[in-house]
């Protein structure tokens, strides 16, 4: 008899099976498979997953996939999370247009895939990393929202924090 | 300038303005240049980095927060950001390393409060982002004497500094802008004082009547003041290490000293005209010297001047000598202490192993140090909640390799089932465990270091185990609490009713 499957249903009502071991990788529905099935699946089990998309719903199983066997640090110590480089592998996964890598953020937040989110997280980050003003505002499509002299005054106001 | 109601509604409404959040009703009184008209927000779509949850961005943000330039960079986008990069980075922890920071620090965010004429072209009103600092750290500040200053540590020898008169002025200076930044920052919930110098004391506290007067409208509460002295020093604690936080602030919850000699003469002589309720002192490699033991004794049961009046929880952490836990006995003068908490890894508890270098926990002269103060008899009456701090049973009897709790046999161990036995006529018992000492393993080609070190090696011992374990701890029905190091609870039994 095949092993049961975890149904995962996107928003657009897509239907994506995949292992226990697979969905484990969210901890909002290893929880959920725990509380509804204290025995284990004895069936194949439907999560519904109304804010993710099913293009990114896919992404998110394809990491989830990959990383099916990997150990990542412990979800409580912030310095081993935030220092840990982003493995190459993630980062040729979010290789993909803005819209889709806050997608695939948003989607992982919304699931608890913490590592992903980390991933994603660090990414947006060396996208800012380096850049003036100016440029943040082109990559990022930002409107600039202050007067010349209030922008000037960021700098001159924070002085102080160059010691900091 | 005048607002119609949408406008002004529309002003309370709008993010930069914290109306509903740290800044106090009585803040806004006189805030008439801080409303400015307010630029429509543009259209982001729902997808969108402008767009994310704040957490989301605050999570990114956390990932720059070491580089102030690119922190600055994105401040200056747009107006959310300015505001995110603020509040939750730039001002919610202030580092103060000198004097020339605080300085610059002033000129840029508090009103003058010289009566020069520097207060006319200086700013009238603080800025607004002084209500988004929660922590202030001040490191070394600045002492006042002049020329040569003469000063005894620890009352055992005397130490002569020489400076020059421009310290008045810098002190002079650095006093009144944390004046005034604690006047008008009404976020402000702890306060570290590091690198405090033997001769540092704030001014002497005033008797302005109108401060007095505005002083008892205003009630302020310190979540927490820590105080930690120079490096390599221990400085006797004084009122003036905190007669400039008393004359704000009526209460502190928690306050922590690291590295000071409790004297109680300098504690009890001096009247302190604010008076400063503590409700929490954690003291952590503090000295309590001979001499203020013997004064202890002979000092009157209820003494008014008591800093220490208002007490109820008193924490001991790494205590040296057996002297030391006489300041339990200072502190419980107050007859209000009701928390104890002692660090078990102290030095004091542990002696040498005849002819090694091993330390063994010293059952024979502690546990009658533990009967008395959880015997709820004579003066320990008012005790009524003991937490052991940094618990390891590995630390109190031999632990074998691979061994676990389930397989340890308690019976073989009179000592600790007499101490336990001790603790259990608290009526309530909070064991704290140690956390395990980090594991790091660095990457040869790299030099990338991971942490290996298993954190919840104690989630895995099951409930039965810590039963079996701490079974002497049951016999008198009290509560007890085992948290681990990060507080998380991990096994509780209730007394019965």
């Amino acid at each position: 008899m095949p092993e049961p499957k975890v149904i995962i249903i996107s928003s657009d009502d897509e239907k994506f099976p995949v292992d226990v071991k697979v969905a484990e990788k969210s901890i909002l529905m290893k929880k959920m498979i725990e509380d509804l099935n204290p025995d284990g699946l004895e069936e194949d089990f439907e999560i519904p997953t109304p804010n993710v998309r099913s293009t990114v719903l896919a992404k998110v199983i394809e990491w989830c996939t990959h990383h099916r066997n990997t150990v990542f640090p412990d979800d409580d110590d912030e310095d081993a999370r935030k220092s840990a480089p982003v493995d190459e592998w993630d980062k040729n996964f979010l290789k993909v247009d803005q819209e889709m890598l806050y997608e695939i953020i948003l989607a992982a937040n919304y699931l608890n895939i913490r590592p992903l989110m980390d991933s994603g997280c660090k990414i947006v980050a060396e996208m800012i990393r380096g850049k003036s003003p100016e440029e943040l505002r082109r990559t990022f499509n930002i409107v600039n929202d202050f007067s010349p002299e209030e922008e000037a005054a960021i700098r001159r106001e924070n002085e102080w924090a160059e010691d900091r | 300038m005048f607002y119609s109601r949408n406008e002004l509604s529309q002003f309370m409404t709008h993010e930069r303005i914290p109306a509903s959040g740290n800044m106090k009703k009585y803040q806004l009184i006189g805030k008439r240049n801080a409303i400015r008209r307010i630029s429509v927000n543009s259209t982001y779509p729902s997808i969108h980095f402008y767009s994310l949850p704040y957490e989301i961005l605050v999570e990114i943000v956390s990932l720059l927060s070491n580089d102030l330039d690119d922190l600055l960079n994105l401040a200056q986008t747009c107006r959310k950001f300015e505001h995110l990069v603020y509040k939750e980075f730039l001002y919610k922890d202030v580092v103060i390393r000198d004097h020339h920071t605080f300085h610059s620090f002033a000129q840029s965010h508090l009103p003058s409060h010289t009566k020069s004429f520097s207060r006319k072209t200086g700013r009238i009103e603080p800025s607004r982002h002084i209500n988004y600092i929660k922590t202030l750290h001040l490191v070394k500040p600045p002492t006042r004497e002049t020329s040569y200053g003469k000063t005894q540590i620890a009352g055992s020898y005397d130490l002569e500094m020489s400076r020059s008169t421009d310290d008045q002025v810098v002190y002079d200076s650095y006093m009144g802008n944390l004046n005034s930044l604690l006047n008008e920052c009404f976020s402000i919930k702890t306060i570290i004082i590091s690198e405090i110098s033997p001769q540092f004391s704030f001014p002497k506290e005033s008797h302005n009547f109108i401060t007095h007067l505005f002083r008892a409208k205003a009630k302020r509460t310190l979540r927490k003041l820590v105080l930690k002295a120079q490096s390599g020093w221990n400085i006797p604690f004084k009122i003036n290490h905190m007669s400039t936080l008393a004359s704000i602030f009526d209460r502190i919850d928690d306050l922590v000293l690291h590295n000071f000699v409790i004297d109680t003469h300098r504690l009890i002589s001096p009247s302190i005209a604010n008076k400063i309720s503590i409700n929490k002192i954690t003291l952590e490699s503090c000295i309590y010297s001979s001499n203020s033991r013997i004064a202890s004794y002979t000092l009157p049961r209820n003494v008014d001047n008591d800093i220490f009046k208002d007490v109820s929880s008193l924490a001991l952490m790494n205590i040296y000598s057996g002297t030391d836990l006489s300041v339990i006995d200072f502190v419980k003068k107050n007859n209000k202490l009701r928390n104890l908490g002692i660090d078990l890894t102290s030095p004091v508890f542990y002696k040498l192993c005849k002819g090694g270098t091993e330390k063994s926990f010293d059952f024979h002269r502690y546990n009658p140090f533990f009967n008395l103060i959880c015997s709820g008899q004579g003066s320990y009456d008012k005790i009524k909640t003991l937490e052991i701090l940094n618990f390891n049973l590995a630390d109190l009897v031999p632990w074998p390799a691979n061994a676990n709790a389930a397989s340890f046999d308690m019976h073989h161990n009179e000592e600790l089932n007499s101490l336990l036995t001790a603790w259990s006529k608290v009526e309530n018992v909070i064991i704290v465990l140690k956390p395990r000492s980090k594991k790091l393993v660095s990457c040869v080609k790299c030099g990338f270091t991971k942490d290996v070190t298993h954190t919840r090696q104690h989630d895995k011992v099951d409930v039965n185990c810590w039963f079996s374990v701490l079974q002497p701890l049951f016999q008198n029905d009290s509560n007890i609490r085992i948290i681990d190091h990060r507080g998380e609870l991990m096994w509780k039994k209730t007394r019965s009713i």
